[in-house]
């Protein structure tokens, strides 16, 4: 009985040391920032909110959502075909490694992403080299640059794609060899069947996989960081400007900004949720 | 009707998958290459050579070591006995948790790390500026894995037969804890230390925007090097790749055949 009690206590213990963990290191950080985005000077003020609204900041919720949002098509549409592709793999084996392939070159971002891109596609990387010398195709000279918006979206493109192909297969594999050879039965023709079966069933898992995609990178700081330090101008990078400026007054303002890219992150991971619980409610 | 749906089917998915590989691939060729050949113009292993005998890179992987392996130790002592005790006795709060660790996925890296310049500034815990909150930043970060691995591992044993057997046959509920279900969860454990670790070796922006770039982890010193020693900063890249992809290999390819052989035997 002693045994039970002591055990009971300790039991507890474990919890009491989890829940310190918690708001220590997750809830006190988040009840942070909402201070810092609402009190000014001790008093409830929605000054840093409307800063962080301001036309200075616009600029960078618009080039954020233009990156993720294109990058995220990107990912979508190049990830469907490929997982589509890698569906029709009869060799169980090959299948398998494809698929652990492309979870790792989903992690395959930050730092060193930025710098495989730097010498691969940067201005005299070995691929640009290499197109100039082979084809006479100077892609420095037609206007590309790595380091720009469109160059981004080409280094985002490297997890998104391998991430949609990860997210999708699974509702693409649920596509069942019966459904297409009962469509050819009545006498559908194949176009038919990807447009009336195929399209409205993978549909659900690719809205939600695109709301998951914009996410990834809406919050993306590290790869950006490095590909140009700054120059281009991301929400999170600005986040970043105001934390190592060490300006006291404008902690807040970037205290304003994580809360605006943390609205935008609930919203669609909650898209995503949703999407499951659709997909799941008719299966 | 199967055969001549292979006939006439679209055989052209090799070519897509191929593209998909070499595609994916060629930004990872492009790093090799440059390590091993660059503008030398000569194929050598110099680069990686250097990289050993550079004593700030020693002590920066040294840093990034440390603080990956307490933050795995931090996952352990923090997660596994609780989420032990809530599965068997309180599996109805179970959800709650799961909930939980999914905050790093809400509140992405920057966020996370001006809320801890918010609250850790200043006042009874300033850690800020030190590498002590570090640990606990990556703990927090991998929670989302840690949490699934275990969990996994917790539904994967049945632990719940285990403790009432333990305790019919009249061990006490901890000694059954270190001498039965542990052993049990180790797979699992295992599994979720490595992705921690992993994040912990590569985590940036955390560790740059809580310590203001006075630490020097593996990934910051790769990150400042590069302007001046591409090659050098190329190597780091290649072998942060190696670190992850290892990491996520034995998770992937080894840790579920070791779980299958313990459960066929």
């Amino acid at each position: 009985m002693r045994h039970r009690f002591l055990s009971r206590k300790m039991g507890l213990g474990t919890l009491v040391i989890l829940a310190l963990f918690l708001f220590l290191f997750e809830i006190l950080p988040v009840l942070g920032i909402l201070s810092g985005t609402f009190l000014n000077n001790g008093s409830f003020s929605i000054h840093n909110l409307s800063s962080s609204w301001s036309t200075q900041y616009r600029s960078s919720f618009l080039t954020s959502t233009y990156v993720s949002l294109i990058s995220a098509l990107i990912g979508l549409v190049l990830g469907v075909i490929a997982a589509l592709a890698i569906s029709r793999e009869k060799n169980q084996g090959m299948a398998r490694v494809l698929e652990s392939f492309s979870a790792l070159t989903a992690n395959f971002a930050g730092v060193p992403l930025a710098f495989a891109f730097m010498v691969s596609l940067g201005a005299n990387g070995v691929y640009t080299n290499l197109l100039h010398h082979l084809f006479g195709i100077n892609i420095y000279a037609a206007g590309f640059s790595l380091l720009s918006i469109t160059g981004l979206v080409i280094v985002y493109s490297n997890f998104q794609i391998p991430l949609t192909v990860l997210l999708i297969l699974p509702a693409v594999l649920g596509l069942r060899q019966e459904w297409l050879e009962a469509h050819q039965t009545l006498g559908g023709s194949r176009p038919l069947y990807w447009w009336k079966v195929a399209f409205p069933i993978l549909l659900p898992p690719a809205l939600g996989v695109f709301a998951l995609l914009f996410a990834n990178s809406f919050g993306a700081y590290v790869t950006a960081y490095a590909l140009a330090a700054g120059t281009i101008n991301l929400v999170p990078v600005q986040i970043g400007f105001l934390i190592n400026g060490n300006v006291g007054m404008n902690i807040g303002v970037g205290d304003a900004l994580s809360m605006d890219m943390i609205v935008v992150m609930l919203i669609a991971l909650f898209a995503y949720r949703w999407s499951l619980r659709w997909t799941a409610g008719w299966r | 009707m199967r055969g001549s749906r292979e006939q006439h089917g679209f055989q052209g998915y090799k070519l897509i998958i191929f593209l998909y590989v070499i595609v994916l691939l060629s930004p990872l060729l492009g790093l090799l290459w440059e390590t091993l050949h660059g503008a030398r113009g000569i194929w050598s292993v110099e680069a990686y050579v250097k990289l050993v005998e550079d004593p700030n890179f020693t002590s920066a992987m040294v840093e990034s070591f440390i603080l990956s392996l307490t933050g795995v130790a931090i996952a352990i002592i923090i997660f596994v006995p609780s989420m032990y005790v809530l599965y068997v006795y309180y599996p109805r709060w179970m959800p709650f948790l799961e909930w939980w660790t999914l905050l790093p996925f809400m509140v992405p890296g920057v966020a996370l790390a001006i809320g801890y310049v918010s609250v850790f500034s200043s006042g009874p815990l300033p850690l800020v500026g030190t590498p002590y909150l570090l640990p606990f930043a990556f703990a927090v970060l991998g929670s989302p894995f840690f949490f699934r691995a275990c969990y996994n591992a917790l539904m994967g044993v049945d632990v719940r037969t285990l403790t009432e057997a333990a305790s019919t046959l009249g061990s006490s509920p901890w000694r059954s804890f270190y001498k039965v279900i542990l052993p049990n969860l180790t797979p699992g454990i295992i599994n979720g230390s490595l992705l921690v670790f992993a994040l912990g070796m590569g985590e940036f922006a955390v560790t740059q925007l809580t310590t203001g770039g006075n630490l020097i982890t593996f990934p910051l010193y790769m990150d400042s090097i590069f302007m001046y020693n591409p090659q050098e900063g190329a190597s780091m890249a290649f072998l942060s790749f190696f670190i992850t992809w290892i990491a996520l290999a034995v998770t992937i390819f080894i840790i579920p055949k070791i779980t299958h052989r313990y459960r066929a035997s």
